[in-house]
């Protein structure tokens, strides 16, 4: 294991995310990308902490993990409280046809 | 006591401020008694304060007799510096007593007089507002105090006579005085603008005080306006404003009319106090009057004239109230006649004697009109001494005291005015003592006719005439009284008095011959001066036999009136229906037609003036402004036009164009997310190669 290693399967779920996010058309779908882009942060911050970590603040980094965690979980209820509510108003949860921002 | 002094002119200001805007609520409420005691009261505190004060005064040592109170600072605009002060000497505090003492007594006299007005509260409210404007007026430490106060009377004897203004007469009287009172008015303003200018011209800073300008006469002297000299501008400027307010010829025509007022506001304003502001006024100044010689000539021959003129219009008239206000006007006369030959202290005494006297002579009016239910004229009167034997014998006093009867009053101040009219000029004294003789004559005609003989009224009226209420008829008694007393406050050297009360004036007003033989004092509160000698003990003879003179031709009046409308009716009327003595009579009964005259010359021009500026208005000025109009309509129309078709042509095209423009950037915003998440990455990759590739 190395820090190059970690770096790629991080750039791996990062560009996995990106991929699912640009793709996909279900609102959830999309959500679980960002998931997925949001682990991909993390998992650099682990990666750097861990080969290279910061003198005095060892631990800068998994500190870091935690509260992308944190946050991503907090975003993940607003998120889905948001997709529920476009689901109660348009019956439906496709990115595709939620256009109505359309100039 | 003296410390309280600014108290007495903010009291009344008060008890107006109260009454005006509660009056009307506690009369419907509580009554109108409550609303009169109210009304009294006020007056009645300024009055203590006022005697009191004046008490601790005399105990003060002659050269400390004149108390400046600096309140607050008024008008202070660069060297121009004015402030609130009240000056408090002798001649303020008598004017104080006057205007506190006799006011408080009409207050009390009013609550009868008004009793049952609808406006009761309305007439306390302006009354006591009265008062304080004039306590401003007497208390003010410099000009401008003294002019707000002076406009300040205006105003109220304006509200006042007009006091019954659902009559279009009335409320033309207020009207009248008002705007003849506005032509005075400017000549003081006039007078103060001229004294100012010479000041700031010579001077570091102006306050206008009293203390300030005598100090510097003596500079003001040396300059000349026009080619006559300021300080003569400057007095004849003031006597102008005098002859508005004190109602000397030309401008005496409103007091006449402003008889249309309550008869307390006749007495009060119209006769002891606010006209006498011009007399106040003169002897406050009288450091510049001595030096004016030739104004101080022209008010002794105005002053004549006036006395003249008003007293022979007082012999021919029928309505009570009309024959005491030409005789205001005549005693008026007398009091400018002693300003005019310099004797001030003469004429500010006669000032305070005519205060009292007619005074009671108005109220004793107003006490005879009540009970006649509003009846003037003395033709419909008679024999109502019987009725009303108060209000009858205060009159028929204060008569003797106005015809100078001796040991009245009158007798010392107006023998003293002649006198010193006498040393001055023959002639002078030749018309204040033929007047003499027809004040006693048309006062006495007034008693006899109103309270002797046969009563010519009505038998319904006669029976319901009765004597007024004590509140009406006590304070009548109270003044009558003093009438009768007040003169020997100043009795004469050569009748083993002393000049008492020109000896109590001298630390703030000289006559001119003392003045003349001590030099122009230098300063208010220098050293005191002798006493005033009028002669040397040679002219006792002269004195003495003006004196018996002036005596006997008052007497002799008095009996004429008593043969002509008493004794002897028929001799009367056998002289009347000839032709001569009864265009005399027509045209001293029309008042020498001086008020037609002033319609013909003065309103009548000024109304076709202003009848002309209409039409010049309504043709010229409005036609030029119409032709304007049409003008500028019709380069609207054009404007119009252009602006439709060329302008607005410009205007759509931009708004089209930024439309358009914004329509095709519109298309950009597609709102689908991931397209515009996509567009974000495909850039970020651009930007991120050419960062690597080139740097």
């Amino acid at each position: 294991m190395s820090l190059s290693l970690v770096l790629a399967i991080s750039a791996g779920l990062f560009a996995l995310g990106t991929m699912m996010f640009v793709v996909k058309k279900n609102l959830i779908a999309i959500l679980m990308g960002v998931e997925l882009l949001m682990n991909a942060a993390a998992l650099n911050f682990m990666g750097f902490s861990y080969y290279s970590p910061a003198k005095g603040h060892p631990l800068d980094g998994q500190v870091f993990a935690l509260f992308v965690i944190l946050i991503a979980a907090a975003e993940a209820v607003v998120a889905l409280g948001i997709a529920i509510a476009v689901y109660k108003e348009f019956g439906h949860v496709s990115a595709d046809k939620l256009s109505q921002l359309e100039g | 006591m003296i410390s309280m002094i600014p108290l007495v002119p903010i009291l009344p200001l008060v008890g107006a401020l109260i009454i005006g805007l509660f009056g009307k609520r506690i009369q419907a409420t509580i009554g109108e008694f409550a609303t009169g005691v109210l009304g009294c009261a006020m007056p009645g505190l300024a009055a203590l304060i006022s005697f009191g004060s004046f008490f601790e005064l005399i105990a003060r040592p002659a050269t400390d007799r004149i108390i400046v109170s600096h309140l607050a600072p008024w008008v202070s605009v660069a060297d121009f510096q004015v402030e609130w002060a009240f000056r408090y000497d002798p001649l303020s505090a008598m004017m104080l007593m006057i205007i506190t003492g006799i006011g408080t007594l009409i207050h009390v006299y009013s609550m009868g007089y008004m009793h049952e007005d609808p406006s009761y509260w309305r007439f306390f409210s302006y009354i006591n507002l009265f008062l304080g404007a004039m306590l401003l007026l007497v208390l003010g430490d410099n000009l401008l105090i003294m002019f707000l106060g002076w406009e300040g009377v205006g105003l109220c004897s304006y509200l006042l006579i007009g006091f019954w203004f659902n009559n279009p007469d009335y409320a033309y009287a207020g009207r009248k005085a008002f705007i003849v009172n506005r032509i005075g008015d400017l000549g003081f303003l006039t007078g103060m603008f001229t004294l100012i200018l010479f000041s700031a011209a010579n001077f570091e800073v102006v306050t206008l005080s009293f203390g300030e300008l005598q100090g510097r006469m003596d500079t003001l002297a040396q300059y000349t306006l026009w080619g006559f000299p300021v300080l003569e501008v400057a007095a004849f400027c003031f006597f102008v404003g005098a002859i508005g307010k004190s109602a000397q010829i030309p401008l005496y025509v409103w007091l006449p009319d402003a008889m249309a007022g309550p008869t307390p506001v006749s007495a009060l304003i119209h006769a002891a106090t606010m006209v006498t502001a011009g007399v106040y006024m003169i002897a406050r100044m009288y450091f510049m009057y001595s030096l004016a010689h030739f104004t101080l000539e022209f008010i002794a021959i105005i002053a004549a004239l006036t006395c003249f003129f008003s007293a022979t219009i007082g012999m021919a008239q029928f309505d009570i109230k009309k024959v005491l206000a030409y005789s205001t006007v005549s005693q008026l006369g007398y009091m400018f006649l002693a300003m005019g030959v310099g004797a001030y202290s003469a004429g500010t005494f006669h000032l305070l004697t005519h205060a009292a006297f007619k005074a009671a002579l108005f109220m004793g009016s107003g006490s005879v009109i009540i009970a006649m239910h509003h009846e003037q004229d003395m033709r419909k009167m008679g024999g109502l001494l019987k009725k009303m034997p108060i209000t009858g014998w205060a009159f028929i006093f204060a008569t003797l005291a106005i015809m100078g009867f001796p040991g009245t009053s009158g007798f010392f101040s107006k023998d003293e005015i002649l006198e010193k009219a006498f040393e001055e000029s023959v002639w002078l004294w030749l018309v204040g003592f033929i007047v003499a003789g027809m004040t006693s004559f048309y006062m006495w005609r007034a008693v006899f006719m109103t309270f002797f003989g046969e009563f010519k009224g009505d038998h319904h009226t006669w029976e319901h005439c009765h004597e007024q209420p004590k509140r009406t008829v006590v304070p009548i008694a109270i003044l009558a009284a003093l009438a009768l007393s007040l003169g020997f406050l100043n009795v004469p050297d050569f009748m083993g008095g002393d000049y008492s009360f020109s000896r109590y004036l001298s630390p703030v007003v000289k006559n001119l011959e003392e003045a003349q033989v001590h030099g122009m004092p230098d300063s208010i509160d220098g050293e005191q001066h002798a006493p005033v000698h009028a002669e040397e003990h040679g002219d006792l003879l002269i004195e003495v036999g003006l004196m018996v003179g002036s005596v006997t031709w008052t007497l002799l009046t008095a009996f004429l009136a008593y043969y002509l409308y008493l004794v002897n009716p028929k001799a009367r009327e056998a002289l009347m229906s000839r032709a001569g003595p009864q265009a005399v009579f027509k045209v001293l009964n029309n008042k020498y037609y001086v008020d037609e005259f002033y319609d013909l010359v003065v309103v009548g021009p000024l109304k076709k003036c202003y009848a002309f500026m209409g039409d010049f208005d309504k043709y010229v000025v409005d036609g030029a402004v119409n032709l304007a109009g049409y003008v500028g309509r019709g380069l609207g129309i054009l404007a119009g036009f252009l602006d439709q078709h060329i302008v607005d042509g410009a205007v759509n095209e931009v708004a089209w164009a930024s439309q358009t423009t914004g329509k095709g950037f519109s298309l950009l915003q597609s709102g689908r997310i991931q397209a515009l998440v996509g567009a974000t990455l495909v850039f970020f990759a651009a930007v991120l190669t050419v960062w690597i590739v080139y740097l």
